[in-house]
């Protein structure tokens, strides 16, 4: 029985030491500072903006909107393609 | 077998008969012009880099043949010039502007006229896409073009209600065809007048002594308009994007 005691305090106190925790102990922070980008597509992205325009300019010009006829997107990737063939 | 379905019959033979009997074929060459869209060459302060290639792509534009293939049962449009597309700068824009490699068939039965355009470039695959009649606005408006007298017909712009496109139509034609996905007219468009083009028939030659032949596509994946719109708009999320 004797034994068994001294075993059931030997098991506490080793428990006791491992959970101990030193007050000292600074908190890491795992959060860092998000930093704000802006996504930036290269020439593929300026060839969009430039197709695009483009087309649109040209729609306005009869008094659409690209969307009224299928022959506007047409132009749109025709250019677009072309433009990024200069890239 | 009763008197009332003999008499249906009868009727729907005659008008098969009287259908099929008006057997006119024939092949009308147009030509397609930008020269107009050289009255809308602007200078805008606010989008002066943009605005200078437009009026370049406008002052580059050349003329184009376009035909038009006919039967009483189908017809056929194209875009005759091949543009080159080794150089943005050389793009025609009125070969753009009148089909591009394009084909746009236009069929005739009974249950009335149907259209779908033949496009193997915007989807990166074969499509044949189904063209909705245009709305338009008849007027008395008259004048010939070759040899024929045509009557005015106009399309507005849904929003804005301005006149966006004219078209000259003729009677003594007697079918719906016409010029692109513009049909469904009570004759063929000879002629059709947006801002910044011109086509309009330059010869026109029925029943010629050479058979009319028009290949038909077949086996290709046919799209309704409102399947074509949803597909264009996921492949081209970036031109949607607002």
């Amino acid at each position: 029985m004797k034994k068994l005691i001294l075993a059931v305090v030997f098991v506490f106190a080793t428990g006791t030491m491992m959970n101990a925790n030193s007050s000292n102990e600074k908190e890491i922070k795992s959060v860092k500072n998000a930093v704000e980008t802006e996504e930036y597509f290269g020439c593929a992205g300026d060839c969009v903006r430039w197709a695009r325009s483009t087309t649109f300019e040209i729609a306005e010009d009869i008094g659409e909107h690209p969307n009224d006829d299928d022959m506007y997107m047409e132009i749109y990737m025709r250019y677009y393609t072309g433009c990024l063939r200069g890239c | 077998m009763n008197k009332k379905n003999i008499n249906l019959l009868i009727f729907l033979f005659l008008n098969l008969t009287v259908f099929h009997s008006q057997n006119i074929e024939g092949r009308i060459t147009y030509l397609a012009s930008a020269k107009n869209a050289l009255n809308y060459v602007q200078n805008k302060k606010d989008k002066k880099h943009i605005r200078k290639h437009v009026n370049e792509i406008y002052k580059k534009a050349k003329d184009v043949e376009v035909v038009l293939k006919f039967n009483n049962l189908i017809s056929e449009y194209y875009a005759v010039k091949k543009m080159d597309l080794r150089n943005k700068e050389e793009f025609n824009f009125t070969y753009l502007m009148s089909g591009s490699s394009k084909k746009y068939y236009t069929y005739n039965s009974i249950m009335g006229y149907k259209s779908n355009t033949l496009d193997c470039y915007l989807l990166g695959e074969c499509f044949l896409i189904e063209n909705l009649i245009p709305e338009w606005e008849l007027k008395q408006d008259t004048k010939t073009i070759g040899g024929f007298l045509c009557y005015k017909a106009i399309l507005r712009n849904k929003k804005t209600k301005k006149i966006t496109l004219e078209a000259w139509y003729s009677p003594k034609i007697p079918y719906n065809y016409g010029i692109m996905d513009l049909y469904g007219l009570p004759g063929m468009i000879l002629e059709i007048n947006k801002n910044t083009l011109t086509i309009t028939a330059i010869k026109i030659e029925l029943n010629p002594i050479e058979k009319i032949i028009i290949k038909e596509p077949k086996k290709i994946k046919k799209l309704s308009r409102k399947e074509f719109e949803i597909l264009k708009r996921k492949s081209f999320s970036e031109f949607y994007k607002k």
